[in-house]
């Protein structure tokens, strides 16, 4: 088995909702969105590993958990075997050299007034890292180029509206890249590229990957770039994992009802499906993460559903090697 | 907040504000008031708002007389305020007294006559029991010469004397006494006495009418006015001696009843009512701007907290408040400034907060923390020069609201009595009843410029609120 | 005769720094009844055509020149007001990028929906409201949602009232901009099963604009390709899908990620879309074209009909 960089056991948070004077008066419990409740799973390193899921399923909160974004109401998160949830000012700040995040938006990741060189010396300056403005200036230019901007030169005076779309992405990259971390959270990277520069970002992240033998997580929406550029995959419902598995496994032989809907539902690229009204198993919309349904939280929505399922949590079991499920359906009885 | 930042928003700022027509009109005028505050020291006499109160100061000028370029509209043309210098000057000694000769040269084309004569005179006198006499005759265009006072100076110290000559009863006597000659004397006689002017008689054709104004026209043409002045001492001097001869009009802006010049009481007043207002208006944006951005970085209950505060000071009604104050307590400028800025800053506030919740979530701002950026690091680098185009905005906007809150108190009495302001000198105007008597002159320049300063600065600040709003969308 | 009729229509956006010509010599045709996706990526035009289309585009752009025919009525210099009476809505209507998001908050829906049909086409308040549950009914919605706030409703149910609200005048033609774009993927797919069913159920022509050209394999009869303002590929979805011509086209499809197929390693486009206010010279594509030879960055290519119905602008083509 190989080595475990990131652990996440039992993360939960939990984001208070504002009670009314009304609700107050009442003495009403306090509300809260459950944007993330107790997901635990494995990154090994090397891996591109996938949170796939609908908005507001709760992917985007778990990265930011990870990388110290936000605090998790409760659960541990294991960096290289250390807790990362409590950490000293001090270790924090070396974690922040070690797990990094990219952004979705390339237009509101970088501020509108930096040049490129103080996108790229701001880190170094935070960190500490570079005695000297030259020495500096030259990690800001190999950083560049392993983003293949090139030549960097040309770059380190512009301002992020001189970029195009890629160009942007490219600079956050580098911009993550240049403390050298370990891993890093892709948080939608591509999903507001254009088409034809996507594959390119994907290109370049799988490439530094191996030059820097980094480690991902991948988030998206989109299952066709999770089966591209990752390893593994797990889909997220509502702030639970419902189905974890390598990534072919997953796409060709999805087990939970939820997986399967989505996987049908992605349209490809071939005029096949033209005019044919596309089966789709499930009804209606997710509900809000404030109002979670009791037991299987997918439960209303599914099409096999049976006793247990409004009743009873189903268990995260392996219901093969490495194929994880939470469905009723799979569970022993 | 690096130098570079606030260069680069102030010339995109600048890029788009050259576009903005009102925004140019609203500087222009701008431009033009502070050019009036800086050299007001070389456009208006340099010590003339240091002895805005001080009465004697002012005693050389006319009394509430109308600005010169009236004339201008007017068939009937007034005499200006002339300070006259001697054309020719003869000392002469005989045994103890010495008689110092002036001669001054009056060119009277006018259609009305001078308010007042005075002689202002520098005496240096050595034996107060011997004041010095003077003798003053004048001799009109058509050859007649009137003896017009005989008078003792003051008679101790050293310094410079004034003599309101044309109050004198003796002035007045003799005049009416060479009037006499001409006048039909029915009308002499039934003349009160009260109501004749000494200085028309002075100045009219010597021919029936010459009291009462009626068929006696003035006359024009050369006066000359000698001056003697006798001195019982040897060591007494007398020196620059000067005639005024104050006129109905007076320099660009009149007079007022503490005959005032206005028009230097205006410029000066520029520099209070331009700092006021700038001060003013650059510490409530920095308060607020400060506090905004604090409580928005900080969040939660923090934020909770400094809002309510800033939300108890807004609701103190600033005016009211300000007059009870300053009723216990005579207020110098620093302190109206500073209880101003005190109370207005919680609008701002919340401006900026709500920017600062915007920019906080930012990707930008997520990604610096990320690589380990602090509180300190995220609001100078991030989110202030976000903020600054707005700040510009706000101040510009703020402005004519202080220049009016001042203008607001002076005119109530309260403001700081050891400056002129616009506000004071509206307020001496309403204690003077200065609009019932139809001195517009003391009222509007003052009123005007405070709606001009006024709106340069709401055109300013609305071709700002034009530039920024946009921008501030895509925040 | 085709249903809508566009000939080489240009529209630009006349700015300071000169006119960005969004839409470049534009032509096609849509018959009754017929489907065509529009793709390309961000910049390239397709937007502004729809805007054009329907005669709505936002200043500073302008229809410069071209014609368009819309059932026979030139639509291109009718003045405004006989295009509201005439044509806009009832011929031709759009569901406009975003619209979901662009709902009046402080409205019902069914105020929302009836307030064009009574104020512009004097319909009485009952016939409103009944056309209107009428047509929430038709995509899909429990005629209800009438008297219902847009937060009250889900983001797909807003799509749905929007689509509504562009079939309320009964329209031959509807251009639908981007218009699952803001989806999940599995609402996506029920609007997309929507769209097509309303097109068979009412003989609908849809223009079908996206980025996504996955979403478009899902409806389009015909598939138009733009790049920096020009329909650069046209032709039935069968033969583009299969058999792209225009290099641009090949790449594009290249690099869509496939979620069924494992996909080794993801073509690209290297470079980014020109500039519209001064676009390539030549044939526009030449400066990313991995094919390009002596004359593209001269000759403007023309457009050649390879095989029935499909149309390609590049120079690989013609016959010299």
């Amino acid at each position: 088995m190989a080595e475990v960089v990131v652990k996440v056991e039992n993360l939960k948070k939990y984001f208070p909702l504002r009670r009314s004077v009304v609700e107050f008066l009442r003495g009403s419990p306090p509300r809260s969105v459950k944007a993330v409740d107790d997901i635990s799973f494995e990154i090994h390193r090397g891996e591109v590993f996938a949170l796939a899921g609908e908005s507001g399923c709760g992917k985007t909160t778990t990265g930011r958990l990870i990388v110290k974004l936000l605090e998790p109401t409760s659960g541990k998160i294991y960096f290289n075997g250390t807790d990362v949830t409590t950490l000293s000012r001090e270790e924090e700040k070396e974690y922040r050299k070690k797990a990094q995040i990219i952004f979705q938006d390339p237009y509101g990741s970088l501020n509108p007034r930096f040049r490129v060189y103080n996108v790229l010396e701001e880190p170094l300056i935070l960190q500490g890292i570079g005695e000297t403005k030259s020495e500096r200036e030259e990690l800001i230019i190999r950083a560049l180029e392993s983003v293949r901007m090139v030549p960097p030169e040309e770059f380190l005076g512009r301002f992020p509206h001189q970029l195009s779309g890629g160009q942007r992405q490219r600079v956050a990259i580098a911009r993550a890249l240049i403390l050298n971390p370990e891993f890093i959270v892709a948080d939608e990277p591509v999903s507001m590229l254009d088409l034809s520069i996507r594959a390119e970002i994907l290109n370049l992240m799988e490439d530094v990957k191996k030059r820097f033998g980094l480690t991902y997580l991948y988030i998206t929406h989109d299952l066709s770039t999770a089966r591209y550029f990752s390893d593994r995959i797990a889909i997220m419902y509502l702030g639970k994992i419902v189905e974890l598995a390598d990534s072919d496994t997953l796409v060709e032989n999805p087990l939970h009802p939820y997986t399967k809907a989505l996987i049908a539902a992605v349209p490809e690229p071939e005029p096949s499906m033209k005019d044919v009204i596309k089966e789709i198993p499930i009804k209606g919309e997710v509900p809000s993460a404030a109002n979670v349904p009791p037991g299987c939280r997918f439960h209303p929505r599914c099409p096999y559903r049976f006793e247990p399922c409004d009743k009873e949590e189903p268990p995260f079991i392996e219901v093969e090697p490495g194929h994880w499920v939470a469905c009723h359906l799979y569970s022993k009885r | 907040m690096r130098w570079e930042d606030f260069k680069a928003s102030l010339s995109d700022f600048w890029f788009e504000f050259r576009r903005e027509k009102s925004g140019i009109v609203g500087m222009v005028i701008l431009i033009f008031f502070i050019v009036l505050a800086v050299f007001a020291p070389y456009i208006a006499p340099a010590d003339a708002s240091a002895h805005w109160r001080d009465v004697p100061y002012w005693q050389n000028l006319p009394r509430a007389v109308p600005p010169a370029w009236t004339n201008v509209f007017s068939t009937k043309k007034k005499p200006p305020h002339l300070i006259l210098q001697p054309a020719s000057t003869d000392v002469r000694q005989m045994g103890q007294i010495t008689e110092n000769t002036f001669v001054f040269e009056y060119d009277f084309t006018y259609d009305d006559y001078p308010t007042d004569l005075m002689l202002l005179i520098s005496a240096n006198i050595t034996d107060p029991a011997k004041p010095p006499t003077l003798v003053l005759t004048a001799t009109r265009p058509d050859g007649t010469t009137v003896d017009l006072v005989s008078t003792k100076l003051a008679g101790s110290g050293v310094g410079e004397q004034r003599l309101l000559i044309s109050s004198l009863k003796d002035f007045k006597a003799r005049l009416v006494g060479f009037a006499r000659e001409y006048e039909n004397p029915e009308v002499a006689s039934t003349l009160e006495y009260q109501l004749i002017d000494p200085m028309r008689i002075l100045f009219s054709e010597a021919k029936e009418g010459i009291m009462t104004a009626k068929g006696a026209a003035p006359l024009k043409g050369k006066y000359v006015f000698t001056a003697k002045v006798y001195t019982f001492n040897p060591a007494d001097e007398i020196s620059e001696p000067k005639l005024v001869m104050a006129g109905k009009v007076y320099g660009l802006l009149g007079t007022d009843t503490l005959r005032r010049d206005l028009f230097s009481g205006l410029v000066w007043g520029t520099r209070v009512s331009l700092a006021v207002g700038i001060v003013s208006s650059v510490l409530t944006t920095l308060i607020g701007v400060i506090y905004g951005v604090a409580s928005a970085y900080f969040g939660g209950w923090t934020d909770e907290a400094m809002q309510r505060v800033a939300e108890i000071v807004a609701s103190i009604p600033v005016l009211p408040l300000l007059i009870i104050i300053f009723e216990f307590y005579k207020p110098t400028i620093w302190p109206v400034i500073i209880l101003m800025t005190l109370f207005s800053w919680p609008g701002t506030n919340k401006v900026v907060r709500s920017m600062g919740f915007q920019l906080k979530e930012m990707q930008y701002v997520e990604a610096a923390r990320a690589l380990g950026a602090g509180g300190r690091w995220i609001i100078l680098r991030h989110m202030m020069p976000q903020i600054l185009p707005y700040v510009f905005a706000s101040i510009a906007l703020g402005v004519p609201g202080y220049v009016l809150l001042e203008a607001g108190l002076s005119f109530l009495g309260l403001g700081d009595v050891s400056r002129v302001t616009w506000g004071q000198i509206l307020h001496d105007a309403q204690g003077s009843a200065a609009a019932l008597n139809g001195m517009w002159w003391w009222v509007v320049p003052p009123g005007l410029a405070i709606a001009m300063l006024g709106l340069s600065f709401a055109l300013l600040g609305s071709a700002l609120n034009k530039i920024l709003s946009p921008k501030m969308r895509t925040l | 005769m085709p249903l809508l009729e566009v000939r080489n229509l240009k529209a630009y956006y006349l700015t300071s720094r000169g006119p960005v010509k969004a839409v470049d010599n534009v032509s096609f045709d849509l018959e009754r009844g017929e489907s065509l996706g529009l793709a390309g990526e961000s910049g390239c035009g397709k937007s502004t055509l729809g805007f054009s289309l329907i005669n709505l585009l936002p200043p500073p752009g302008k229809i410069v020149d071209g014609s368009i025919k819309i059932d026979g009525i030139e639509v291109v210099g009718k003045p405004d007001e006989e295009l509201r009476r005439e044509v806009r809505w009832k011929k031709i209507s759009m569901i406009f990028q975003g619209a979901m998001n662009a709902l009046n908050p402080v409205l019902t829906i069914g105020d929302q929906l009836s307030e064009p049909l009574i104020y512009h086409q004097g319909v009485s308040k009952v016939e409103a409201t009944e056309r209107v549950k009428e047509h929430l009914e038709l995509v899909g919605l429990d005629p209800d949602i009438y008297k219902r706030y847009p937060h009250e409703l889900s983001g797909g149910m807003k799509q749905r009232a929007v689509i509504a609200m562009a079939l309320l005048e009964h329209p031959d033609v509807i251009i639908a901009d981007e218009p699952t774009t803001a989806l999940d993927v599995i609402v996506q797919a029920q609007i997309l099963n929507l769209l097509k069913s309303l097109k068979k159920k009412l003989n609908l022509s849809i223009i079908f604009i996206s980025h996504d050209l996955a979403v478009i394999s899902e409806i389009a009869d015909r598939l138009a390709i733009m790049y920096a303002g020009e329909i650069v590929e046209i032709g039935p979805s069968e033969n583009l899908y299969l058999n792209p011509r225009h290099p641009y086209t090949q790449k594009l499809l290249g690099a869509i990620p496939r979620l069924k197929k494992k996909v080794e390693r993801l073509e690209f486009i290297p470079g980014a879309p020109p500039n519209l206010i001064h676009p390539p010279s030549g044939c526009r594509f030449h400066p990313r074209c991995p094919y390009r030879f002596e004359p593209c960055d001269k000759e403007e290519p023309p457009f050649i009909e390879v095989e029935p119905g499909h149309y390609v602008r590049c120079h690989l083509f013609a016959k010299r």
